[in-house]
């Protein structure tokens, strides 16, 4: 993938530390580098704690893993089985990533914050903001710890005063009470609108710039920040992360729920059994025919080189163990044939497969940005159907004739979903939180690699 | 892996012109738009160096695999006199480059910033300019720098032929 359009509007588009350099919490520099995982420098996902004591993204360090058996940061001996999975630092990201723009927001307009009824959490961030800001930002981990600190008294704008005039003697007090006298004044009216993924109410700029991007990342990190169901708020308290909490609760109250769903997920949490780790194999005491029967059995593919074979097992292992091992809600074993299949489209090219309407044969007759899209989950999807409505057309007159020749019952079911519009789909009830028409397409690719897959089981069998 | 390329990208153009610390530092950025995988920088020569005074072009290729792999650096061919570089290619030698030695949680910043910082401390046992390592070894100083001013000034140096 080595062609990417238009870098320097993709670059808008991704998220930096210091995106908060230049704002009133400079500070926020610091906490949004730590969250982040050292090998693809984006938030961790699905954290992993080393034996030596360092965080990456479960998928990222199992990769370098393969390779290298040390850890990238110290480079202590490391090996897959050391590593264990961090449920609270997990949520506590995941929290966090809900939370940044509207950190970045805050953080921006301080003197002048427009977020609807927010006057208390006006107080609560601007004092600190003004003298953080106004130190050196030299001494990095020293200002981490009192945004900590000062967090749990956030309440009191007067003990944030007092923090704040540690660092900057004098000229703070006449900045608070300006503050505070600012933020008693009513809030300025403005335009709000529904967000459609979490129905809270935002200010209309704000969602649309970038309130609905956060929202749709939250919704494909985790279903249930969006699923929620209005739980206790006073067990918010328990969670460090939402410790911001307490200043938002009675004013913008659809934020309750999302956050108290980390803390209880948190809560909820435990070791998942049930699903047996996929172990390496072997593969030089292995026959080609074994190496297939190991592929079916987990139901991938089995086209392709040997090499290829390999290559598409032990990506799969990586992305099971990772799911079932590390995540702390595993999502389906369709969903990681998913991500198999576009790993493959860009990292395990298939020439001359003869499938036809194989996906990633699919992938490779559209253009590199397409591919490149479909692989970070942000590609049109209707654009998608539209554009290969006769490949999935012909895919499901395979499955059908296949289906015919008498297949089992689920792949009946699964190929029923596909030939619904995309459009009534989203009466399918997991579903129903995700966006109309974002889950039809989805399930279409993962169905149709499915369809795929199964015909050339029975093909191969 | 190319997000994390634009996370760089986007992490350098803001802190590059901006913190003196990197001042040695002319440029750091992809040759072209559309392509992440190919960067090209520009170094100034550390003080109290005979490069001083002179700007060091490097070509940087990513690979597909980084940051598992390491990214792989060159100077360009003929421009850099230094015992741990390869006078005709402009290859370097730094263990950083190396797969065994490459940790993903480094980035390319690091890299140029370790290739600057050999600039001032040539390593003499693992030299890739054998006449230059020697002179280092031999700890003659003047000769070794006045060897490379030469060079860099536009004096003239045989091919393969004297090596």
């Amino acid at each position: 993938m080595s062609r990417l359009p238009k870098l320097s509007e993709q670059i808008q588009n991704v998220s930096d530390p210091r995106d908060f350099l230049r704002t009133k919490l400079p500070e926020l520099v610091d906490l949004d580098t730590l969250l982040r995982c050292h090998i693809c420098k984006g938030f961790i996902k699905t954290p992993v704690l080393t034996p030596c004591g360092h965080t990456f993204c479960s998928l990222c360090i199992r990769e370098y893993l393969n390779r290298e058996l040390k850890c990238p940061l110290c480079l202590a001996e490391l090996r897959e089985s050391m590593l264990r999975s961090e449920f609270l630092v997990n949520e506590v990201i995941a929290s966090y990533v809900g939370l940044r723009s509207k950190l970045l927001e805050i953080a921006r307009n301080a003197p002048d914050v427009t977020v609807p009824h927010s006057d208390t959490s006006l107080i609560e961030i601007a004092p600190g903001d003004g003298g953080a800001h106004e130190t050196s930002g030299d001494d990095d981990d020293l200002q981490i710890i009192e945004t900590r600190e000062s967090r749990p008294a956030k309440r009191n704008a007067e003990t944030i005063g007092a923090f704040s005039k540690k660092p900057r003697l004098g000229s703070e007090k006449p900045g608070i009470t300006s503050m505070i006298g600012k933020s008693k004044s009513p809030a300025l009216p403005e335009d709000s609108a529904e967000c459609p993924i979490c129905q809270k109410h935002f200010p209309l700029e704000f969602l649309q710039r970038t309130h609905l991007d956060e929202c749709l990342t939250m919704g494909s990190l985790g279903a249930a920040t969006n699923s929620t169901s209005p739980s206790n708020p006073v067990n918010a308290s328990i969670e460090p992360a939402h410790s911001i909490q307490p200043a938002t609760r009675h004013v913008s109250e659809p934020l309750v729920p999302a956050d108290i769903t980390h803390s209880n997920r948190y809560m909820e949490s435990g070791q998942n059994q049930g699903v047996a780790r996929l172990a390496k194999l072997n593969f030089s005491s292995m026959s080609l025919q074994q190496l297939k029967a190991k592929l079916t059995s987990l139901k991938l593919s089995t086209t392709g080189s040997r090499q290829q074979l390999i290559n598409r097992y032990n990506h799969y292992e990586m992305l099971w163990n990772s799911n079932f091992m590390d995540s702390i809600e595993p999502v389906e074993e369709r969903e990681l044939r998913r991500k198999l299949a576009s790993w493959e489209a860009t990292h395990n090219s298939l020439e001359g497969t003869p499938k036809k309407g194989n996906i990633s044969k699919l992938l490779k007759k559209n253009s590199i940005t397409r591919i490149k899209d479909f692989k970070t989950d942000r590609f049109d999807r209707k654009g998608w159907i539209l554009a290969h409505q006769q490949e999935f057309k012909e895919l499901l007159e395979e499955a059908r004739y296949n289906l015919a020749k008498g297949s089992k019952m689920k792949d009946a079911t699964s190929n029923h979903d596909v030939s619904q519009d995309p459009d009534h789909a989203d009466s399918h009830p997991s579903n129903a939180s995700y966006e109309k028409g974002e889950i039809p397409s989805n399930q279409l690719v993962v169905k149709t690699e499915e369809i795929s897959t199964s015909s050339q089981n029975t093909a191969g069998i | 892996m190319s997000q994390r390329l634009a996370k760089e990208y986007r992490a350098l153009s803001k802190t590059l012109d901006k913190d003196p610390e990197y001042a040695h530092i002319v440029r750091l950025c992809p040759v072209s738009e559309e392509n992440l995988r190919k960067w090209e920088s520009l170094i100034t020569g550390p003080p109290d160096t005979p490069y001083f005074g002179h700007e060091f072009a490097l070509q940087i290729e990513v690979p597909e695999a980084y940051p598992i792999e390491p990214p792989k650096m060159q100077f360009q061919p003929r421009c850099m006199p230094h015992c741990n570089v390869d006078f005709d290619s402009g290859r370097i030698c730094l263990s950083v480059l190396e797969t065994a030695h490459w940790t993903p949680a480094w980035d390319l910043l690091h890299v140029v910033q370790a290739v600057w910082l050999l600039l001032s401390s040539p390593e003499p046992d693992s030299p890739l300019d054998v006449d230059l390592a020697c002179l280092v070894r031999a700890r003659d100083l003047s000769a070794h720098n006045s060897l490379i001013a030469y060079y860099l000034n536009g004096g003239s140096r045989g091919d393969m032929a004297g090596r």
